[in-house]
């Protein structure tokens, strides 16, 4: 169990976040909803450990992680894939895939599995990541996640940008993902149906805070669109 | 002809030394972007290290051996304490980074002069560097092809360690995005320290280079250290390739100039040239061409 409570975090001055409480269960697909600007990217940075948490506490199956460094959470097992195909642009495909799997042990024995799950990667090894397209640079910034090999998987808008039936793709790779190696995700996304049909539970976020979550079922899909429209 | 011969040799010979002054600012500067004012007093330790080892070996062969690594370690050691105390604290503060380092390299100078004294030291050349060889007929210092290969290989070394090792592959990563570096699980911290060390200990071992063509004092660094900075920004911030186009340049036209003139009139112009070149192309000679982070 991946925990927040009360967590308040932001840029500077700015405080984004105004106390978030939010549990992410062992297992299955949490999904943050929210607009543009609703603090998504902000709550996911925060998971990693790349903005500091003003008051609040963050846990993790009960050790309290609030204090660690986004190199050392990464070591216990969270991955990140960040919004908009962020990738070591002047490293090659490959570099930027060795380059994670090094800093892990086990990365290097993970790298053939991973390049099977992406296996247009496997034609651009040699190619550099800012000359990727940005679907591709997608599926690579995926991969460098897995190598890793993580026990919760934070994707931020995976879908943005990339075309309906790669995101299909995409979708589907998550949830084997989950439901195969016991991975959890957390996943911030806008489009409603895309984030319900993949996930277990939800939460919706306005403004830095929590204003509706429950388990992603029928009723779910209404409830998230009445609370996304006020 | 063979005046043309010796002068360019001249030329890229005195390249040759600035470019191994630079080659560790292109790695601390270049890449990281820390204006180390003490990279010259880490040079200075480095000449003063070969000194100490002939004090107590004799050979000056054996010594210039054993000197080489042993500098690229107490430069390096420098450089991480200095980064570990002080740079760490202040890596978005380009400002301040400049003058404390300033301040280092005074203590750094002050200190040398408390062990060894202000009266400069010389070290004895090894028998088979002290002759001259012939290259093409013109006869030209053995020491000055020592340091030109001395150069060759440490430059060749550092690319491949840039562009080939797993190292090298952290710091590129973490010099293109700290963010993603972090939480793709590595240390952006302990890459910036052994960042530091590497480019701290190729200081060390331009020193121990330097001593072969000069004498040593407390205040050599200072000789290099503005022109190091010139080398790596003609060249183009973060890039090996511009830096030796740049160390070869500059090495020519100070020996052209100097040619009729004196030392410093050519310094004064080759200077006005370089500023004058960098208004035309302020991204110096080798840009870097990839979106950084895409
Ligand atoms: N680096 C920053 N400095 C200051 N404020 C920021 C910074 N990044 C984001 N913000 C602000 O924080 C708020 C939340 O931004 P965030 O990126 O978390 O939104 P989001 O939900 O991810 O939006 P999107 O769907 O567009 O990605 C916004 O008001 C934004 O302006
Ligand atoms: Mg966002």
């Amino acid at each position: 169990m991946f925990s927040f409570e009360g967590v308040r975090s932001g840029y500077g001055r700015t405080e984004v976040l105004h106390g978030i409480d939010l549990e992410v269960p062992d297992d299955g697909v949490t999904t943050v909803l929210g607009h543009n600007g609703a603090g998504k990217t902000t709550l996911l940075k925060t998971v990693m450990g790349l903005l500091p948490v003003r008051s609040g506490r963050i846990t993790w199956d009960g050790e309290d992680i609030t204090r660690l460094s986004a190199h050392q959470r990464v070591r216990m097992g969270l991955a990140w894939v960040p919004q908009g195909q962020k990738s070591f642009g002047s490293l090659t495909t490959r570099e930027n895939l060795l380059v994670v799997a090094e800093a892990h042990p086990g990365g290097k024995e993970r790298l053939d599995g991973v390049l099977d799950l992406f296996p247009a990667l496997g034609e651009l090894m040699d190619r550099r990541a800012g000359l990727l397209s940005g679907g591709q640079r997608q599926q690579l910034s995926i991969a460098r996640a897995l190598l890793t090999g993580p026990r919760l998987l934070v994707l931020d808008e995976p879908s943005e940008g990339i075309q309906p039936s790669v995101v299909q793709e995409i979708e589907e790779k998550i949830v084997g993902l989950a439901s195969r190696s016991g991975t959890q995700v957390l996943l911030a996304e806008q489009k409603v149906g895309f984030a319900l049909e993949a996930a277990d539970r939800y939460a919706v976020l306005a403004t830095g805070r929590i204003v509706r979550s429950g388990l992603a079922d029928e009723a779910a899909v209404d409830a998230a669109r009445e609370a996304l429209a006020v | 002809m063979e005046i043309l011969i010796s002068q360019l040799f001249a030329g890229l010979s005195l390249g040759s030394v600035l470019l191994l002054a630079a080659v560790g600012l292109s790695l601390t500067f270049g890449q990281m972007g820390v204006i180390n004012m003490a990279h010259g007093e880490f040079i200075m330790a480095g000449a003063y290290t070969a000194f100490t080892v002939q004090q107590i070996l004799g050979s000056a062969g054996v010594s210039l051996l054993v000197s080489l690594p042993l500098a690229f370690l107490v430069g390096g050691l420098l450089g991480l304490i200095l980064e570990a105390t002080l740079l760490r604290r202040m890596y978005h503060r380009p400002l301040d980074t400049l003058l404390v380092t300033f301040g280092v390299s005074l203590i750094l100078q002050q200190l040398a002069r408390d062990i060894f004294g202000a009266p400069s030291v010389d070290v004895r050349l090894p028998e088979l560097l002290s002759g001259p060889v012939m290259i093409f007929g013109t006869p030209v210092p053995a020491s000055r092809v020592f340091i030109l290969a001395l150069t060759v290989v440490v430059v060749a070394g550092l690319s491949l360690l840039m562009s080939r090792t797993s190292l090298g592959r952290r710091i590129r990563a973490v010099v293109q995005s700290r963010e993603l570096a972090e939480a793709s699980g590595i240390s952006s911290r302990r890459t910036d320290a052994l960042t530091f060390f590497v480019g701290s200990g190729l200081a060390g071992v331009a020193g121990v280079a330097i001593t072969l063509i000069g004498s040593t004092s407390p205040t050599l660094g200072t000789t290099y250290i503005v022109d190091a900075f010139l080398v790596v920004v003609a060249g183009g911030i973060g890039q090996i390739r511009g830096a030796v186009i740049a160390a070869a340049g500059l090495g020519l036209l100070q020996v052209f100039f100097e040619f009729g003139t004196t030392a410093s009139i050519a310094k004064v112009i080759v200077l006005v040239i370089v500023v004058a070149f960098l208004q035309i192309r302020p991204q110096g000679i080798v840009a870097t061409r990839t979106r950084g982070l895409a």
